[in-house]
């Protein structure tokens, strides 16, 4: 099963990663896409849901840590984002964690494929795409 | 052209006489010198195939202050409807609000697999029935609550008033676990599809549980089931109620004790759909002289000449909206009272929203939904 995933990914330590990670040689999986923001604190729910909208199986949050901002931003922004979002998605009874934000060091190429590759087998185990979930009737 | 014509047929817009009534009443007109709804349908009429690209086509809420005042009743709101569906299928779109995130939402609750877990805000003193074949229909009260939590609204408290309000007048009902949104702000913003499938989910989950009377306290959810799930569903049998019209909550009798014998001074906000649309004016505001104990004061604008929250369904909220959130407040507050009550969730959220951020003269009155402040006032006085 070919788990789609998106990354929103910061301009800085996230994309340091990233970056490392090609020049590495490491391999992550094709139907891994991302796109890249000035800093992840301008991302809102809204985007998130939208990429579930447009059938992503798992979205993936890569930014800097809460200290080694560049723009000096707490983090509080995109943490209160990202459990709207959670929220709003196990509302609509997506099963799983298919949405990770990851704080990452910077240049940190295997750090971040090892966590991304994590995250992709989490979906993976649950065996049924975003769209096809078995929710309870609870009444 | 030939649909163009059908719709200016149905929503009678060749009457229009230029007379400009509607745009002197409009809310949106008074702060955006752009826009007015006469001009539209001219433009329309004389140049149709400008029309789908015109920015203005999306600034209209919806609040049907136009077409009460038209002598001749155009149909402004269904009229800017059909251009919007139009104006998409040319490819446009509007700019939405908060990032899109409540379309993005609607269409998720749309898909046909969606089974969704949004029950888990209930209290345990709520009866359910599962033997009926009623249902309260909740609407997005649970999606708003994590939405617009920022903001300090809670909407599923008004749908725990309405459901404790129709317990204690005794009548039984369910609420469905996989119900979905009615649609409301994809029909308004022109997204037909979206519309059609939360319709036909809506349809598929109602009959599978053999549901024959639908009971709702949201307006807009009440407008859409009762008038386009029959306008565009064929197979739509079931019969829609707003809580306001059953005759049992009007036969609750509270006993006021000592310490509420002073009537809470409550001003009401009418919601386009509740008042303009249905022309329900008295029944929510009996209930809240009834039922809250409430001394009810007026606001400069009310009933039919109420101003509308502002909004727009999830789009192009900008200045404009805020301008007319924040005369709302200002009228609010110059009444005195100590709750603005509201009957709409989405008053109730966009009126929060505009106290919040702009602190004008309202900004002391407390925003409370007219389901809430019963069942935290009156009902629980009788518990």
């Amino acid at each position: 099963m070919t788990v789609k995933i998106l990354i929103f990914s910061c301009n800085w330590d996230g994309w340091s990663c990233i970056d490392s990670a090609a020049n590495a040689g490491l391999d992550y999986p094709a139907s891994v896409n991302i796109i890249k923001l000035t800093c992840l604190s301008s991302l809102n729910a809204g985007f998130i849901l939208k990429s579930f909208e447009h059938g992503v199986d798992g979205v993936m949050l890569l930014g800097c840590k809460n200290q080694q901002c560049q723009y000096g931003q707490l983090g509080d922004n995109i943490e209160k984002e990202y459990n709207k979002a959670k929220d709003i998605i196990k509302m609509l009874g997506v099963k799983g964690d298919r949405i990770m934000l990851a704080r990452v060091e910077p240049f940190d190429g295997r750090g971040f494929i090892k966590q991304l590759n994590g995250f992709i087998h989490g979906i993976k185990n649950l065996a049924v795409p975003t769209g096809a979930q078995k929710g309870t009737d609870k009444l | 052209m030939s649909e163009l014509k059908d719709i200016i047929r149905q929503t009678k817009a060749q009457f229009c006489l230029d007379c400009g009534k509607c745009t002197a009443v409009c809310p949106v007109s008074r702060y955006d010198p752009q826009f007015s709804p006469r001009l539209i349908v001219r433009k329309a009429l004389r140049h149709p195939e400008k029309i789908y690209a015109d920015r203005n086509i999306w600034s209209c809420s919806g609040c049907n202050m136009c077409t009460i005042r038209c002598n001749y009743n155009v149909s402004y709101v269904d009229f800017i409807r059909y251009l919007r569906m139009k104006s998409r299928e040319h490819g446009i779109e509007p700019v939405y609000s908060h990032s899109g995130v409540t379309e993005s939402v609607m269409h998720l609750m749309g898909k046909k697999e969606a089974r969704q877990d949004r029950l888990d805000w209930i209290p345990q003193d709520v009866n359910i029935s599962s033997s009926t074949d009623t249902a309260f229909f909740v609407g997005c009260a649970p999606y708003f609550d994590t939405l617009f939590k920022d903001i300090g609204v809670k909407s599923t408290d008004s749908s725990i008033g309405a459901m404790r309000l129709l317990n204690r007048a005794g009548i039984a009902y369910t609420v469905l676990a996989n119900e979905r949104c009615c649609g409301h702000d994809l029909i308004l913003s022109g997204d037909k599809n979206g519309f059609i499938n939360l319709g036909h989910a809506n349809i598929e989950e109602l009959n599978k549980r053999g549901i024959k009377r639908i009971i709702t306290s949201c307006p807009e959810c009440y407008y859409t089931l009762k008038v386009d799930y029959a306008r565009f569903f064929n197979d739509w049998h079931i019969e829609v109620q707003h809580l306001t019209e059953m005759p049992e909550i009007y036969k609750i009798t509270v006993k006021t004790s000592e310490n509420v014998k002073a009537r809470t001074k409550v001003t009401f906000h009418d919601s386009c759909n509740l008042g303009r649309y249905f022309k329900k004016y008295d029944e929510p505001r009996n209930i809240l002289r009834t039922l809250a104990n409430a001394e009810l004061i007026e606001m400069e604008y009310n009933r039919e000449s109420a101003l509308c929250c502002g909004a727009n369904p999830w789009m192009f909220c900008g200045s404009v909206n805020k301008q007319i959130q924040d005369e709302r407040l200002r009228q609010a507050g110059a009444t005195g009272a100590d709750f603005l009550a509201t009957s709409c969730p989405k008053c109730q959220i966009h009126l929060s929203c505009a106290q919040r951020s702009t602190g004008q003269a309202g900004e002391k009155i407390k925003i409370v939904d007219m389901y809430h402040l019963i069942s935290e006032t009156a009902l629980k006085e009788n518990d």
